[in-house]
């Protein structure tokens, strides 16, 4: 077995042992939760573009992005988050942090012009809960009671792709995606000053996410600049109830439109940015409450300077800035934003056998008026490898 | 090699990210965080005798005094009456002492004035100044059968007390038991009553009650033996030696009462026990107090609290319960044995039942039972209400009466559902 099977294997090995991911934000309460992004370290150091930059490379947003890779390839990213947040009104901050594998792609090459993907990325968090205190009358008296609703789940989508080198500056992809995951909902309550009196009570709900999408793209390689596009559609997202006391509900998935762009400005600086239109608002009007979604743009942008070496090894280094609009509302507050600092830096490892990404993001979203303010740390990396 | 190491480490340190990595759920808090649908609601439904529960027999006489670890001593308490008799065990034969030419043993020795020390379950005996005195039985007895009539009782040969209540002899001793004051009595018994004691054939003693209204649970009694022997030089030499109470009897009367019309009996010095059968499958309401649904099963809401709430009422004669009692619920499956039913595993169990008089209630769980048969119809329904001590001595001395129509008082919190957004 090679270093790459063997690498690749132990990769996965740790991302499907790793524990059940923490919620991203507070915000995972809003909707069908908080919008995650399947990208790698690279993308999130310049500022979330995750297309429109030249190499051949996994991605998740344009599925265009492999043509062109010399060997079978496997990337998975690592993504920890140090969060405090607010609701509007507390006084006193929630600190938490939270681990989770957001992007893992692998790529194989069929033939000189076709490259296979297959790739598995988070699309939305639902992880969260909410405790509260009650009293009770029982027996004449009043008992106190905690309570707590605990929802633990996702939405993550697998996708099957192709990518076709048609010309020699042209690239295009399509893909299938399968969202899958699902949601575990537990109520429960416990009267702290009773036990062995009063029995904790516990009531919990499952529903599984199903749908179906499509996605295709495109890429232009000029000598000076590149530029990127992808599309992406769905049917509906599906909650499927495990046992019969549940309903099921559909949710129209999103519309969604990237475009993205590099230019090569100096031997070993590029700029990029990209750009991102999501109808979120279709989901919405599926929703019980109306006015809960909205339709959202998300723009980045970011430098990357590849003059330094380290170990007589390219140390790219990456800097960049994004703003994203969320799609759900938080309670009766305004939809809220987010915008963050990045930064970033790669090795590359073996001629380009292996690369590691590395990325660090100060942020912040929402803010009073949203209900919930946040601010966060976010560190990932991405190990990439070629099996050549 | 250096790329394999390289490599190697870079794997490494991702599976160690991973490993120390912890995830801390981020969590809201107010009433207003909790998705529509999802604020638990929790209710109390009394349910009445006549839906759950039918009595189907109370029986007595599984105990007698001999059985109890305890002997009760009461006065005219209530117009009840119970003495103590004991005989002692394990007097000496010889004692060992040193003397000023070593150590010596002698089987020769005179017996000295001693001290009877008697203990008392303080929480299970009245609280007030009681002069408790010892004398002398002046007839033998048989522990196995002696009753308050009859000093024996055995293969047809009743044979009675010349004094009910036994026949009392000299009076040896007698001590003040104060209210608050320690849990043990201590006379001081002559020194030729203790020698009457030692003999083998000596009916022991009998101990009762002076005051009025007194009524005592004696625990423990222990003959403080104080011998000089013969050979020693020193006229103060004295050993002491324990000697523990033997066989014992409690005479009491009149006997245990049977629970009147309307209500069951539990426990006692007569053990008794009531057959019940007891349907826990019951509706409840499917929302919260004062709103108007429909009623669900105990399968289809969370369960916090099922239990029996007992009555208590009035015992007659002195045999109310001093102290607190277990009670236990134990599943028959022969109920149509009656008294003979023979009794299965605990169901439930509430160690220490405390009443307050008449119209005090008492709780006994059966949650437990009541999740199982929510959950599995073809569970039995039968079960006997006892109140047992350790092996299969009587738990107390007084009885429990309750009324028959107890109620079945069910806690449970309605389930809660998100409705997805």
């Amino acid at each position: 077995m090679s270093r790459f099977h063997l690498g690749g294997a132990a990769l996965l090995a740790a991302a499907l042992s790793a524990a059940p991911a923490g919620a991203q934000s507070l915000l995972s309460s809003a909707g069908l939760g908080y919008l995650l992004d399947p990208i790698d370290a690279r993308s999130r150091g310049m500022g979330y573009v995750a297309l429109g930059l030249p190499e051949p490379s996994l991605s998740l947003v344009n599925v265009a992005d492999a043509a062109g890779l010399p060997a079978a390839g496997l990337t998975i990213t690592l993504q920890t988050d140090v969060l405090q947040g607010k609701p509007a009104g507390g006084s006193d901050g929630l600190d938490f942090n939270t681990t989770r594998f957001p992007a893992i792609e692998a790529a194989f090459p069929a033939g000189p012009r076709a490259v296979v993907t297959v790739g598995y990325g988070a699309v939305l968090d639902q992880n969260w809960s909410a405790v509260r205190e009650d009293s009770v009358m029982i027996s004449g008296k009043n008992r106190f009671a905690q309570d707590r609703f605990l929802s633990r789940g996702a939405v993550s989508r697998f996708r099957a792709g192709l990518a076709y080198h048609v010309r020699p500056r042209l690239d295009v992809g399509v893909g299938v995606d399968v969202y899958t995951g699902a949601v575990n909902d537990s109520v429960s309550r416990v009267f702290p000053n009773e036990i062995g009196v009063l029995f904790p009570s516990a009531t919990g709900t499952q529903y599984e996410w199903q749908g179906l999408g499509f996605t295709a793209g495109a890429r232009y390689r000029a000598p000076a600049f590149t530029v990127s596009a992808a599309v992406t559609a769905a049917g509906d997202l599906t909650a499927a109830p495990k046992d019969s006391v549940g309903t099921e509900r559909s949710y129209a998935l999103p519309l969604t439109v990237d475009g993205g762009a590099s230019a090569q400005i100096s031997q070993a600086t590029r700029l990029a940015a990209s750009v991102r239109w999501s109808g979120w608002s279709a989901a919405g009007e599926n929703f019980v409450t109306a006015d809960q979604a909205r339709d959202v743009m998300q723009a980045g942008g970011g430098i990357e300077y590849s003059g330094l070496r380290f170990l007589n090894r390219p140390l790219p280094v990456r800097l960049g800035a994004r703003w994203a609009q969320l799609p759900f509302r938080y309670g009766t507050g305004e939809f809220a934003d987010e915008r963050a600092l990045t930064a970033g830096l790669g090795v590359v490892i073996g001629g380009g056998q292996a690369t590691l990404n590395l990325s660090g993001e100060r942020g912040m979203r929402g803010g009073d008026a949203a209900g919930i303010d946040e601010s966060f740390w976010r560190v990932a990396f991405s190990l990439s490898l070629l099996g050549r | 090699m250096q790329r394999r190491i390289l490599l190697s480490g870079l794997i490494a340190a991702a599976l160690s990210a991973v490993a120390a990595c912890s995830d801390e759920t981020p969590t809201l808090s107010g009433d207003e965080a909790f998705p529509p649908g999802t604020t638990p609601v929790t209710r109390e439904v009394l349910v009445p005798a006549s839906q759950f529960l039918r009595v189907l027999g109370t029986y007595s006489g599984y105990t007698d005094a001999s059985d109890a670890p305890f002997v009760e001593i009461a006065e005219n308490y209530e117009g009840l009456y119970a003495h103590a008799l004991t005989r002692f065990n394990g007097f000496p034969t010889s004692v060992t002492y040193r003397g000023a030419n070593g150590q010596r043993t002698d089987s020769t020795f005179t017996y000295l004035a001693s001290n009877l020390v008697a203990r008392f379950d303080t929480l299970a005996s009245t609280r007030e100044r009681v002069t408790l005195s010892v004398y002398a039985a002046a007839e033998s007895w048989d522990p196995g059968s002696a009753t308050w009539e009859l000093r024996a009782d055995t293969n047809g040969v009743r044979t009675p007390w010349r004094e009910p209540g036994g026949t009392r002899g000299a009076l040896l001793a007698q001590a003040v038991r104060s209210p608050g004051g320690p849990d043990s009595v201590v006379f001081s018994i002559p020194a030729a009553a203790v020698r009457a004691l030692s003999d083998s054939l000596s009916p022991g003693v009998i101990i009762t009650s002076t005051a009025p209204g007194s009524r005592l649970r004696l625990t423990g009694l222990q003959l403080r033996a104080a011998v000089r022997p013969d050979s020693a030089a020193a006229r103060d030499t004295t050993i002491t030696t324990t000697v523990n109470s033997g066989a014992k009897a409690g005479l009491f009367t009149p006997d245990q009462p049977n629970p009147p019309a309307g209500a069951f009996a539990v426990g006692g010095i007569r053990s008794a026990r009531t057959l019940l059968e007891v349907n826990t499958r019951q509706q409840v309401p499917a929302c919260a107090s004062g709103a108007t649904c429909g009623t669900v099963p105990l399968s289809q809401v969370e369960l916090n609290s099922v239990a029996l709430v007992l009555r208590a009422v009035d015992v007659p004669n002195g045999f109310d319960l001093l102290g607190t009692v277990p009670l236990r619920l134990r599943r028959v499956s022969e109920p149509e044995l009656g008294r003979f039913a023979p009794l299965g595993a605990v169901v439930s169990e509430e160690p220490a039942a405390r009443f307050n008089g008449a119209d005090s209630t008492v709780a006994v769980s059966i949650t437990a039972l009541s999740f199982a048969s929510a959950v599995n119809a073809d569970l039995p329904t039968a079960f006997a209400l006892v109140s047992e001590g350790f092996g299969n001595a009587p738990s107390s001395f007084g009885v429990s009466f309750f009324r028959s129509d107890p109620l079945l008082r069910i806690v449970y919190t309605i389930r809660a559902r998100r409705t997805l957004p």
